[in-house]
């Protein structure tokens, strides 16, 4: 079955259906929360909670936008809520998130894709929210500008401006990265 | 100059760019140094910012979400007593206000009169009644 039939399927009721769509989903919705949250377990309970929300609006999607699409609204909203959350939580004990993993890398790790994807989120943790969405969006998640621009609901030159500005933060957070690769 | 030809090189990778536009961010690359380092370093944080988004839940993610959407779908034993509660209690609480209603309609007509004593069926609060009351 395409993801089409079995948001029907889903929509009719087959829970089986709605399992095979969740694990079609799943990439996706793992690199847009992973991405905005870092992989942490309320990354995990993120997921889980768009994936919950997604099966409880089923009834209303019509189809207007991409399944994935759709799902990734919710996956974004979600996340970005849950960093209103935390920076609450920081600001309480007067600890700052950016400040609290520093961007380490060592001399065995550079060659590791698994360290160096590790090391690329750390750096985009950094970034400040609107920032960091627009960057998962557009560069983890493949998302076209327009796209992205519909999924945060933004006007497609703020979502521009927002990507360059976040690039220039990036180049020069991963610039120990960017040094050594060349 | 500068300024204007950065922000079209970042837009080069997010949204087409005119004709006119290729041409001068190409001549600012052919021109500029400074542009190029730019442009590749601009190129390296996008490939990797792209390999990082390689990465997945804890495993068994879509029968976790199973799971939880099952246990929240069938009503635990603590939801159905309380919601016999409610079944049974609903009407009783609907039928007792309108009683209530009734009586304060009728108290307020017989009396003719409107006020707080009347509304609630009491008699009249004066200070001999209190006496009389506590004696």
């Amino acid at each position: 079955m395409n993801p089409n039939q079995l948001v029907r399927a889903a929509q009719d009721g087959d829970n089986d259906a709605f399992q095979k769509l969740i694990r079609y989903l799943e990439p996706r919705v793992a690199a847009t929360v992973i991405g905005m949250l870092g992989d942490c377990q309320e990354a995990d309970d993120v997921g889980q909670e768009t994936f919950i929300r997604l099966y409880r609006s089923l009834k209303d999607f019509r189809g207007d936008a991409r399944i994935d699409t759709y799902v990734t609204r919710i996956a974004i909203n979600l996340s970005l809520n849950e960093l209103k959350k935390r920076k609450r939580l920081f600001s309480v004990f007067s600890f700052d998130e950016q400040m609290a993993e520093p961007l380490v890398t060592d001399g065995r790790e550079e060659n590791n894709r698994h360290e160096t994807g590790m090391l690329v989120r750390q750096a985009i943790k950094k970034l400040p929210p609107h920032h960091r969405s627009v960057i998962v969006l557009r560069l983890l998640d493949g998302y076209s500008t327009r796209e992205t621009a519909e999924i945060l609901d933004l006007p497609e030159g703020t979502v521009l401006s927002r990507l360059a500005r976040a690039q220039k933060k990036l180049r020069v957070i991963l610039s120990p990265l960017l040094g050594e690769k060349t | 100059m500068k300024h204007s030809i950065r922000k079209l090189l970042y837009r080069s990778y997010d949204k087409a760019l005119s004709p006119d536009e290729e041409q001068n961010l190409q001549q600012a690359l052919d021109r500029s140094e400074e542009m190029r380092n730019e442009a590749e370093e601009l190129e390296q944080v996008r490939e990797l910012i792209k390999s990082a988004g390689d990465v997945q839940f804890k495993p068994l993610m879509a029968e976790r979400v199973m799971s939880r959407l099952t246990q929240s779908t069938v009503p635990t034993p603590a939801d159905e007593f309380f919601e016999s509660l409610n079944r049974f209690f609903k009407p009783l609480g609907i039928a007792a206000t309108l009683v209530l209603f009734g009586l304060l309609a009728y108290n307020i007509s017989s009396t003719g009169y409107f006020s707080i004593d009347t509304l609630i069926g009491l008699p009249e609060l004066t200070v001999d009644n209190l006496i009389l009351a506590f004696q």
